[in-house]
């Protein structure tokens, strides 16, 4: 094997090609990364492009629309949707139009736009890694090719409807109201502060999905997986107590440190140029957002010319009676095939395996999701957390436990099989594998988290409580899955995977622990709790009998919905 | 190969009778199938009976139900009515005896895309009630003979085409069918491979199996099938053996005799050649 290095040079040229052969083999690696910063803007202001861009643009939102209308309700609760998300951006502008109008008169402008921008920034990251950026599910890559654009033409299309999705027009609002508030106080011009907050969102994009094709990346591999969801726990659990830690031993300097810093940013940036009293200084501000800007457009497209890590086998022969296979043994001949092919399924899917390795951490997070609650409230906070574990840990998985198949479900149609075992042995997988979270989170919890005496109720109740819900959400997920089934695209790690059904039932889930914990927290004493400790033995004995009426009941609710629920998951163009 | 072409099937008929020895004549009965998608009737009253030891292609346009009336042979659709017999015995959805003595290969193929070749066929042939042993012989000479060997550590979503249908009849026919039901099984495959896929399936028919088969390759279905029906809007339009034609005979439809196949096809379906102005 020999490699051919090649360094395309050009003035405005930023890329480096590394082409690599492999001699005597027809597994040929190339990687394409022929963007360069000259055929972006030539391509940008081609008119034929403009014409595809604007076509494509259309067809995401009749995508979005049509998505929308295919079930009962959903039309109403698209127009729901984009009410509350207009209403929400109304409400983020009018806030920090007022920031702006109040910080000015204490003479502090720049460094609070600095920190409200900074916190817009962290949001849209934020926001976007548990909802998506919306744009590679419409248009992926691969689905782009078939349309007359060359590969920068897909990069721009891609990213550029990307940025067009509703979640950053939210934020733009909230960065634009800050800019009209300044504007109003007499700081900085509305014509300089738009397109601060144009260039200031590009970039927060630009982070994000530079930022996801890391975790996209990392997540190809079960070693960079596990070195990602050690970070997370670490971050989580280490992160706050280190922050919290500096603030209260160098208050001032920490907050200096960290202002300083942030004037390097993209909000420092946006900041300078949006308070501008200057021309220096909007210049200066204009000069970092370009250059961030161009810095990660130029990480983006080295990150997305890589080639996908294969999903090949480590061995070169066939290994027979893997940890798969002697599991599914365990469960002998009518369940055991089945329920291997699931764990595989689902240990192969990156989202699964992330969504799997991260969730136990909900448990070290009982003072962030509710602060201000006393030592008495640790009980009914631990319970509140490891109930919401139970909901949303691997909540892809359970509550769509076809999801992930595709056209392979047609397959438990032809097998000699009742189709509902199909759907047992998928649940049943789905129960062990977030069996074993619940017990990684109480480990943590046990490690991390707890910092009072323990006694053998409190053991009993967290662990009735956590496999209670664990039952509880397991058997709405056998229910979410016949009756509101969502096709997925197994390498995608990005966007909401739940349907319509799913969520209702995972927020739910979230929402009464958590408003139940807020309300009873001050009413009810850790010690009346422990007094009533077989009250959650009885709640783990309803939830399994539960679970065992479900599996029981299932199969006659199935009948009905099968034909359906094999066309949406294989796809109708698959039929 | 010869093993799971030829030899009696003990595995899928532990408790009754081999295919060779079966009292039932009849392989498929089908009495009044009738499928309809809301207003459109995609199989309409349907009626046809095929002896056992054929192999059967069952032809027609796109749309005409070819799909849909294999659905409902194999127990992926539900029919709205009529009856279906396979091998003397009632057929549903539900027939989980029956789906043990049948093989598929559907439209779609059904694959799980993630899985590896191996660990997919094993999973099937699990699921058929083989031993482990069996499943790991038959695994491996299957990968074997149909050129995946090599292929074997990757995952199914990065075979090609050919590749996929080729683990799809792997698939089908790993537990030695009574039945097969093959929708378009040539279709990608290379030529190669079609030889021995075929030679395969005359071997299967001639150990007293039975072979129902889509396809649009229609000299295919001339050299291979012994039987043939076409379907056309939901009913079968025309139906008759396709061997006399090797022997310099013709095939009768409507007082007209046809020298090809495909010239009967193309009078029952219609032949259409528009042209278009601006190509």
């Amino acid at each position: 094997m020999f490699r051919y290095f090649r360094l395309f040079r050009h003035p405005l040229s930023l890329h480096l090609s590394v082409i690599t052969f492999k001699c005597g083999s027809t597994n040929q690696l190339s990687q394409r990364n022929f963007i360069t910063l000259e055929s972006f803007w030539k391509n940008l202001l081609r008119p034929d492009f403009l014409w595809h861009f604007w076509t494509l643009v259309r067809l995401r939102y009749r995508l979005i629309w049509a998505h929308a209308r295919t079930g009962n309700g959903r039309i109403a609760l698209f127009f729901v949707l984009y009410l509350l998300g207009g209403l929400l951006a109304l409400f983020i502008s009018f806030g920090g139009f007022g920031l702006a109008y109040g910080m000015v008169g204490n003479g502090q402008g720049e460094s609070v736009a600095r920190w409200v921008l900074a916190s817009l920034f962290i949001n849209g990251i934020g926001l976007s890694l548990l909802f998506g950026l919306g744009s590679r599910e419409a248009f992926s890559e691969d689905s782009l090719r078939r349309y007359p654009l060359n590969s920068q033409e897909r990069f721009i299309v891609r990213h550029a409807i990307g940025l067009l999705d509703p979640i950053w027009l939210i934020l733009v609002a909230g960065a634009f109201g800050l800019a009209i508030g300044f504007a109003r106080a007499g700081y900085g011009s509305i014509l300089i502060g738009f397109p601060a907050v144009f260039l200031f969102i590009i970039a927060n994009y630009l982070m994000t999905a530079v930022i996801l094709s890391i975790v996209g990346i990392m997540m190809q591999t079960r070693t960079g997986s596990a070195l990602l969801g050690t970070a997370v726990i670490l971050l989580v659990s280490f992160g706050p107590l280190a922050i919290a830690s500096l603030i209260t031993t160098r208050r001032l300097e920490v907050w200096q440190a960290f202002d300083h810093l942030l004037q390097l940013t993209p909000p420092g940036a946006a900041a300078a140029i949006i308070v501008s009293d200057g021309a220096a200084r909007v210049l200066g501000g204009a000069f970092l957002l370009f250059l961030w800007s161009l810095i990660l457009v130029y990480a983006l497209i080295k990150l997305e010319g890589r080639p996908r890590a294969s999903q090949t086998a480590a061995s070169g022969s066939i290994i027979w009676n893997d940890f798969y296979d002697q599991f599914g043994n365990l469960l002998g001949g009518k369940y055991g095939p089945l329920v291997s092919k699931s764990l595989r399924y689902h240990l192969r899917c990156n989202f699964i395996r992330f969504s799997l390795i991260t969730s136990p951490i909900i448990v070290l997070m009982g003072k962030v999701l509710f602060p201000g609650q006393g030592p008495e409230s640790f009980l009914l906070i631990s319970l509140a957390i490891f109930f919401m574990l139970s909901s949303a840990t691997g909540a892809a998985l359970m509550f769509n436990l076809f999801g992930y198949d595709s056209a392979g479900i047609r397959r438990y149609g032809i097998l000699p099989i009742p189709f509902a075992d199909a759907l047992r042995a998928g649940s049943l997988a789905s129960l062990f594998l977030r069996a074993i979270a619940v017990f990684v989170a109480f480990a943590l919890w046990l490690i991390f988290y707890t910092t009072r005496a323990l006694n053998w109720q409190m053991v009993i109740m967290i662990l009735s409580v956590a496999f209670g819900s664990l039952f509880l959400f397991n058997a709405l997920g056998l229910w979410t899955s016949v009756f509101s089934p969502k096709r997925l695209d197994f390498d995608a790690m990005l966007n909401n995977r739940l349907s319509f059904g799913a969520n209702v039932v995972v927020i739910v889930g979230i929402l009464i622990p958590f408003w139940g914990t807020m309300v009873l927290a001050h009413r009810i004493g850790q010690s009346v709790l422990l007094r009533f400790w077989w009250i959650a033995c009885l709640i783990l004995i309803f939830c399994i009998g539960f679970y065992a009426l479900l599996q029981w009941v299932i199969e006659r609710l199935l009948k009905s919905r099968r034909e359906r629920l094999i066309n949406l998951v294989a796809g109708a163009s698959d039929k | 190969m010869d093993t799971i072409l030829e030899a009696p099937n003990r595995e899928a008929s532990r408790d009754r009778e081999g295919p060779g020895e079966t009292s039932h004549s009849l392989a498929i009965s089908v009495e009044n199938l009738t499928k309809l998608y809301g207003d459109v009737t995609a199989v309409d009253n349907l009626s046809f009976d095929l002896p056992t030891g054929r192999l059967f292609g069952f032809l027609g346009p796109n749309g005409a139900g070819k799909s849909t009336t294999i659905g409902c042979l194999t127990g992926l659709i539900d029919p709205n009515s009529g009856t279906i017999n396979l091998l003397g015995e009632q057929f549903t959805s539900d027939s989980t005896e029956l789906k043990r003595r049948i093989g598929v290969m559907p439209e779609g193929l059904a694959l799980f895309d993630h899985l590896y070749a191996h660990e997919f066929l094993a999973f099937n042939a699990r699921m058929y009630g083989l031993d482990e042993q069996t499943v790991r012989g038959r695994v491996e000479e299957l990968l074997t003979v149909l050129g995946l060997n090599s292929a074997h550590h990757k995952r199914l979503a990065q075979f090609s085409t050919g590749m996929r249908k080729k683990v799809a009849f792997a698939a089908a026919i790993i537990h030695r069918p009574e039945i097969l039901f093959l929708d378009e099984p040539f279709e990608s495959i290379d030529p190669a491979g079609v030889a021995m896929l075929k030679d395969w399936l005359r071997r299967f028919v001639a150990g007293g199996r039975t072979v129902f088969m889509t396809t649009h390759v229609l000299e295919t279905v001339e050299r291979l099938c012994d039987d043939v029906a076409i379907i056309k809007a939901g009913h079968i339009a025309w139906r008759g053996d396709v061997g006399r034609l090797a022997n310099g005979g013709t095939l009768e439809c409507n007082g007209q005799q046809f020298t090809t196949l495909e010239a009967l096809f193309l009078h029952l379906v219609g032949e259409r050649y528009e042209h278009l102005e601006w190509l």
